[in-house]
């Protein structure tokens, strides 16, 4: 079926295979790479699993043809824009989703080597300690203690939802931080 | 805090797969895999409301999830970009020999529209005229036609006779309209023919030709008399274009003169000095024309003597005859 070197081949790699060199097998796997995932985010918007479906396929047919059209530089933030886009266009009249504050700048997937790994622990430590309570703590349980959001739930008190946005939110404005610090090689 | 948890801070790990996102959703995981899956969910939006949405949709969208497969894609692309396996056509279609045979076989059927086979056939086809009808340039033309014995005096006589009147009146002025209006002998297959012209039996008849076409020598000519009563001339003429039309071509002047001879001389004995002078002129120039000057002269002779319309006419082909001898017929 796949054939075996795509597992080791990123996104990007397979969309040229796919828009350039016309290997449908790369875009077969990257549907089987991102297919499940596309239709849990439309069956937010839906709220049928079935719709969901449906819809991934259409996203993915859609994808077809806009990988040979355009030149998509970062494809899972594309995709994640793409699916969202469709299921706003088509299911208007779903119950708004709350992404919690999904960004696109969440996407900053080269931050890790944008900061020396040798001051990583100098930088980021004082940071952490500037963050709220509730993100501190939360941070600090998840990356320190290895807790899971259940766990942390149970320890804290807090909802599940809260400590996972508590995490999410630390980690967006330790990035800010970075940005402002202006110790970050961009 | 140490420097190596912190490090997966900003994690960069792929995608949960099909399995770990139903296990995650559905927690079935130990408290480590999901530990590490929610290291990836705190950087990942897509798979963190792709979890929230399954969650939302229960147990039932969780196990849906799996029956996703990628068939779609795969008869979408073979119905727009169809891919024909040749291996296993190849084993259905018979053993041929080599391909450039079969290709070389094709280019030999189309060779026959090349402009050399075209050019070759032009040729051929040329060649094969030629030999069928260039022949008939080298077959040897018939003698000059009878209307080239006619002496040329007589010829510029009546020519004139025809300018100055506008229109031929006599057979004879029929006759040297047709001779001008002959245009040169074709080749003709059979030179024993008859030829009759209207001037060689008609005389002092109003005529009118009604084929004044070229090539008149070599075609009988039907001759319409315009006075209808005088229907025993008509017989005399064809009593005398009878025997002439059955006979060679080399024998038609002689006989020609010796007939407008014989015609002319009932006329030469009539009252009327015009017709006497017209038909003793005629019958001089027919023995001028057969070689016998020593007839013509007396009958010239006559008419210069009795003067008349056709005296000067006579002292033409007086001077004709006496040229060489200087006669001074003045």
């Amino acid at each position: 079926m796949i054939p075996a070197d795509y597992r080791k081949l990123s996104d990007e790699e397979l969309v040229f295979r796919y828009a350039h060199k016309y290997e449908h097998a790369a875009l077969i796997y990257l549907f089987e790479r991102y297919g499940h995932i596309v239709a849990g985010v439309c069956n937010n918007y839906t709220g049928s699993i079935n719709e969901a479906k449906e819809a991934t396929q259409k996203i993915f047919l859609q994808i077809a043809e806009d990988l040979v059209t355009y030149k998509i530089e970062k494809f899972k933030p594309w995709l994640f824009q793409k699916c969202r886009n469709y299921c706003l266009l088509n299911y208007k009249g779903s119950l708004p989703v709350d992404n919690n504050g999904a960004l696109s700048e969440d996407f900053e997937e080269d931050w890790q080597y944008k900061i020396e790994e040798a001051h990583m622990a100098e930088i980021l430590q004082p940071m952490v300690g500037s963050l709220d309570a509730a993100q501190r703590t939360c941070i600090e349980l998840f990356y320190l203690q290895n807790l899971t959001y259940n766990a942390i739930a149970e320890r804290t008190g807090y909802d599940v939802s809260t400590v996972k946005n508590s995490i999410v939110s630390g980690i967006r404005n330790l990035k800010k931080q970075l940005m402002a610090s202006g110790k970050v090689k961009l | 805090m140490s420097s190596e948890q912190l490090m997966h801070i900003f994690d960069n790990s792929s995608c949960l797969t099909k399995r770990q996102l139903q296990a995650y959703a559905d927690n079935e995981m130990i408290s480590e895999e999901a530990h590490a899956a929610e290291v990836h969910l705190n950087t990942c939006p897509f798979c963190r409301m792709s979890i929230e949405g399954l969650q939302l949709g229960g147990e039932y969208a969780i196990e849906s999830v799996s029956e996703l497969n990628s068939r779609f894609l795969k008869d979408h692309f073979s119905i727009n970009h169809p891919q024909i396996h040749l291996n296993s056509i190849a084993a259905a279609v018979p053993h041929q020999p080599a391909h450039h045979i079969s290709k070389h076989k094709k280019r030999k059927k189309t060779a026959l529209l090349t402009p050399w086979t075209i050019s070759v056939a032009f040729l051929l086809i040329i060649g094969a005229w030629y030999m069928e009808f260039g022949r008939v340039k080298t077959q040897p033309k018939i003698d000059a036609p009878a209307h080239q014995n006619i002496p040329s005096a007589i010829e510029e006589n009546e020519s004139a006779k025809v300018e100055e009147t506008g229109r031929p009146e006599t057979a004879k002025d029929y006759a040297v309209v047709a001779a001008n209006n002959v245009k040169p002998a074709k080749p003709v297959k059979k030179p024993t023919q008859t030829i009759v012209t209207t001037a060689d039996y008609v005389q002092e008849q109003p005529l009118t030709a009604t084929d004044n076409r070229s090539g008149l020598d070599n075609q009988p000519v039907t001759i319409n008399t315009a006075n209808k009563s005088s229907s025993e001339e008509k017989k005399k003429i064809s009593k005398a274009m009878a025997p002439i039309t059955q006979k060679s071509s080399d024998g038609i002047a002689e006989k020609r003169n010796a007939t407008i001879i014989s015609t002319s001389k009932p006329t030469m004995k009539s009252d009327d000095k015009a017709a006497r002078h017209d038909a003793a002129l005629t019958a001089a120039e027919s023995y001028i024309d057969a070689g016998k000057d020593d007839k013509a002269i007396p009958l010239l002779k006559q008419i210069i003597e009795e003067g008349g319309p056709g005296k000067h006419a006579a002292k033409r082909l007086m001077r004709q005859i006496t040229r060489d001898d200087e006669v001074n017929i003045d």
